[in-house]
């Protein structure tokens, strides 16, 4: 018994306890989206790894700047064969960049790059005014409704305001790049077959699309 | 024999790969724990949602539910489970694994028992370890498929005895099998019979109106239960006036992706339809951009050809004025499917609508404060059908416009924590930094609440302002803070502001884009700042800063806080006792939080008055700084603002608003009590052009 544990852990030794012959193989999982201000972290993987001590390193095949600024990524490396990158990206960063990671332990290295898209991280357009769900309209007292359309837009400085397919009479006129008024004059003819004017008013600002429901209520006399 | 062996495992030992983790364990999972895991019986495509605590986003770790227990098919002996599932992050209490086919293979098949351990593990990020909650005991079934069964139909709510219903009443179906909608598909109510208005004479089936298989979908009574549902007895079964209608409900489970459809027995329906009640107004005082709910019953709308409309008729009494102005005007009501505390019916003060034109040549709902006393009547438009309650009498308050400010604390700011030491006291900093602003804002009529990205947006008010606290500059600046929202908002004309995200607005004038607060750049004010940008400070500052942080930091040799050690002094009101002494670890701990969050309470008071219209508010082109050098006024520059007065730990105490700057915060938003009474220094402001 006592021969067979000395042999086992001689075995052990020699063998070392991992490959020692070959390249190293890096793995790393992309990120699904990297946003402006919100941190990204790449987890990495080094197999193959020896009893040598393992280094990582890494550069920005975009851009170089990455490695010297102030608040540059940072890799941070842990046993096993595993390491972490973390980025919070800047404003300055958007677009597409990719990186490349690199390791070594003793005489075996390997490289690995992922390449990523930095979005700005805007949001679709939101509707601020009119902030109610809808309006009455007498016409008695008016003949159109006017209401003042106003939107905010943090992906784009210009929106495009529309309606869906409005009723007849209704229409929405854009006066500057986040606002227009909707302007909705029903004939007699609609005001005696229709009261309820459900309308559907859309904003678009690039990829982004929404849309805001409102209902003018035409008031019938008492 | 035991001595070889402890060698053999030292040996391998001494090949394993030593952990070396991150950091301390992540202090952020410091509460994990699970609490519930339902429903309990799942089909294919289910949503199993666990219910938890501490529960970390993506980015800080992943969530796997662990099942272990035995599994039992029909008929046959239970078999050993022990099966870890993946599970996406909905907030820090919830998570969810959606029952596809791999984990159905996992689970042992769709036709399974589960009895045992549920317990959430988490792979996090932040230290590289697997951290378990404590095992919660469950049953699971899961089935094929189910179809659904009808007990009983009910009236809900004051209606339950009576046979009368308002249009969109709820009505509660009892019985099993009900399915949850998304991937389980959904169950529907089918009701037919013949429906007679009011006044018009039987047989119903020659003068009434048939009602033919209409379909309304239904949602279960709570969260989890497939044995109670409830559904509203809408206007299309057969319209809004009143009348009886007599016939009976079935109930249909409709999974997706298939034409094969479960049907109940069928259960007769009585009912007696009535007009709608109007009883009075919630809130009874709002003020612009605030919902106020209708009481009473009877609301309709959210589709094509329906509405609510109602109608106030009386007196506008102007505040500190004896003119009264007549009103007769309609308002449109949202139609809010809410239980069991409704339906209710919504609607916002709004400048742009009849009420708010109304008011117009009065200022408009900015300036026109007062009461209306009158009548209120609900109408409900239904195509060409009308339908009125009778008047209640009503009286509404109108205020001044409030300004709601959500400060909302971003992971980028925990994260941030992490480097102060004080990722685990997360809940003190925030409440030291709404301490500072309610503090600052003190008779204004502002009130600040405390939000995050798991936290739900205000349900009382649709125009509200939103501070962002994040972690470093996105802009790469180096700044504290940055109010990023476009041009000078004199008069505060947009009640809903946001300092925080990006707007490309401020973006396109070649202004930096992003906003907030940038709770890492603080570090700055550091000797040794590590990769934060350091910020130039009079003498003995910079060492101020790393005694009351260096004890903590991570980076220095400093231990970080634990949630304990917040809890052993009350939280500092002022930052006399600060520095702490070497050898006081619990005044070490409060000092750091005192001083972290005045320094983002005082930066966030500072941002959110330039997005309010200062300094300078009364001069489109003056300064968006106070004018002059004088110290200790909120408005100042940041080169006149030092690590001491933003810390509260200068003699000459907290920065306040200057004289003209505060009373124009006045003018804006007047507050309902009393402001302050203190001596505030001059603002010097630029004369207006």
């Amino acid at each position: 018994m006592r021969v067979r544990a000395w042999f086992l852990a001689g075995l052990l030794l020699a063998t070392g306890c991992g490959p020692q012959v070959g390249s190293l193989k890096l793995s790393a999982l992309a990120p699904h989206s990297v946003t402006v201000a919100q941190e990204v972290v790449i987890p990495l993987l080094a197999d193959g790894t020896g009893l040598q001590p393992l280094t990582w390193q890494w550069r920005s095949l975009t851009n170089p700047e990455l490695t010297t600024r102030l608040h540059r990524p940072t890799l941070s490396a842990y046993s096993g064969g595993r390491a972490l990158w973390r980025f919070t990206p800047l404003a300055s960063d958007v677009g597409p960049q990719s990186v490349e990671f690199s390791a070594e332990s003793g005489p075996l290295s390997g490289s690995i790059a992922l390449g990523f898209v930095i979005e700005p991280g805007g949001d679709p357009p939101l509707f601020r005014e009119p902030v109610g769900e809808g309006t009455t309209l007498d016409l008695r007292s008016m003949p159109c409704a006017a209401i003042a359309v106003v939107v905010e837009s943090s992906s784009l400085p210009q929106v495009s305001l529309s309606l869906v397919s409005p009723p007849p009479n209704a229409e929405l006129v854009q006066t500057d790049d986040l606002g227009g008024k909707l302007v909705f004059c029903p004939s007699m003819s609609q005001a005696a077959s229709e009261t309820i004017y459900p309308l559907l008013i859309q904003a678009e600002a690039g990829p982004h699309t929404v849309r805001k429901s409102y209902v003018i209520v035409l008031r019938r006399p008492t | 024999m035991s001595r070889w062996l402890g060698l053999l495992l030292l040996l391998l030992g001494a090949c394993a790969p030593t952990e070396e983790p991150l950091a301390e364990p992540d202090p952020g999972l410091a509460e994990l724990a699970i609490v519930e895991v339902a429903p309990t019986t799942l089909l294919p495509a289910s949503r199993l949602v666990i219910r938890g605590r501490s529960l970390p986003g993506p980015s800080d770790g992943s969530i796997r539910l662990w099942l272990m227990g035995t599994s039992k098919l029909p008929g046959t002996v239970p078999r050993n489970l022990d099966v870890r599932l993946r599970a996406e992050y909905v907030s820090s209490e919830e998570a969810y694994v959606l029952v596809d086919t791999e984990v159905l293979q996992l689970l042992g098949g769709n036709s399974v028992e589960f009895e045992g351990h549920a317990q959430v593990v988490i792979d996090s990020v932040i230290d590289r370890r697997e951290h378990v909650t404590e095992p919660l005991q469950v049953k699971l079934k899961l089935v094929p498929s189910l179809s659904p069964r009808l007990d009983l139909l009910e009236l809900a709510g004051p209606q339950r005895t009576t046979g009368k219903v308002h249009p969109n009443d709820w009505l509660i179906v009892r019985g099993d099998g009900f399915l949850f909608g998304g991937g389980e598909g959904e169950t529907v109510a089918l009701l037919s019979g013949c429906f007679l208005p009011e006044g018009t004479a039987e047989p119903c089936s020659l003068n009434g109106r048939s009602v033919r298989e209409v379909e309304i979908p239904v949602a279960p009574l709570s969260r989890f239960d497939r044995a109670g549902a409830i559904l509203p007895y809408a206007p299309t079964i057969h319209g809004v006036l009143p009348g009886k209608f007599v016939g009976t409900i079935r109930l249909r489970n409709q999974p997706p992706g298939t034409t094969a459809r479960t049907v109940s027995g069928t259960r007769t329906v009585a009912v007696e339809q009535v007009r709608p009640e109007l009883t009075g107004i919630s809130p009874s005082a709002a003020s612009l951009g605030q919902y106020v709910e209708m009481q009473g019953a009877g609301f309709i709308g959210g589709q094509a050809g329906q509405a609510t409309l109602v109608r106030l008729q009386g007196q506008f009494s102007l505040q500190g004025s004896p003119v009264m102005i007549p009103v007769d005007t309609e308002i449109v009501v949202k139609w809010l499917p809410r239980y069991p505390s409704g339906p209710v019916g919504r609607y916002v003060l709004d400048e742009t609508d009849a009420l708010g034109q109304a008011l117009e040549s009065r200022g408009g709902l900015r300036e026109a404060a007062g009461v209306f006393v009158g009548n209120g009547t609900t109408t409900l438009r239904f195509g060409r059908e009308s339908v009125s309650s009778k008047p209640t009498p009503l009286r509404i308050a109108l205020l001044r416009p409030k300004q709601v400010v959500v400060v909302r604390f971003l992971s980028s700011y925990k994260d941030s924590l992490r480097l102060f030491g004080l990722r685990a006291v997360d809940n003190a900093v925030r409440a030291r930094v709404l301490e500072v602003a309610r503090r600052d804002y003190a008779g204004i009529n502002i009130e600040f609440r405390e939000g995050g990205e798991d936290m739900p947006w205000p349900q009382d008010f649709a125009y509200y302002a939103q501070v962002d606290i994040g972690g470093p500059d996105p802009n790469g600046l180096g700044y504290l803070g940055y109010d990023n929202t476009p041009g000078r908002d004199m008069q505060n004309r947009r009640l809903y502001d946001r300092i925080g995200g990006v707007n490309a607005v401020t973006q396109s004038d070649g202004s930096p884009g992003y906003g907030g607060v940038f709770a890492e750049q603080l570090l700055g004010f550091s000797s040794h700042p590590g990769s934060v940008s350091p910020i130039k400070s009079a003498p003995g500052e910079a060492e101020l800063f790393d005694q009351i942080f260096d004890p903590l930091r991570p980076d220095t040799g400093g231990t970080p806080a634990t949630l304990r050690e917040a809890t052993l002094l009350p939280a500092l009101s002022s930052g006399s006792l600060c520095p702490a002494s070497k050898d006081d670890r619990s005044h070490q701990v409060a000092c750091a939080i005192f001083v972290l969050g005045s320094l983002i309470g005082t930066t966030m008071t500072h941002e959110l008055g330039h997005s309010l219209g200062l300094a300078n508010p009364d001069s489109p082109n003056g300064s968006y700084h106070n004018n002059g050098n004088l110290r200790g006024r909120i408005m100042n520059p940041g080169s006149l603002r030092s690590f001491s007065e933003r810390a509260e730990l200068s003699s000459s105490g907290a920065a306040i608003f200057c004289d003209s700057d505060f009373a124009y915060l006045r003018r804006i938003l007047p507050g309902s009590q009393l402001p302050p009474s203190v001596m505030r220094p001059p603002c010097l402001d630029t004369p207006t052009m």
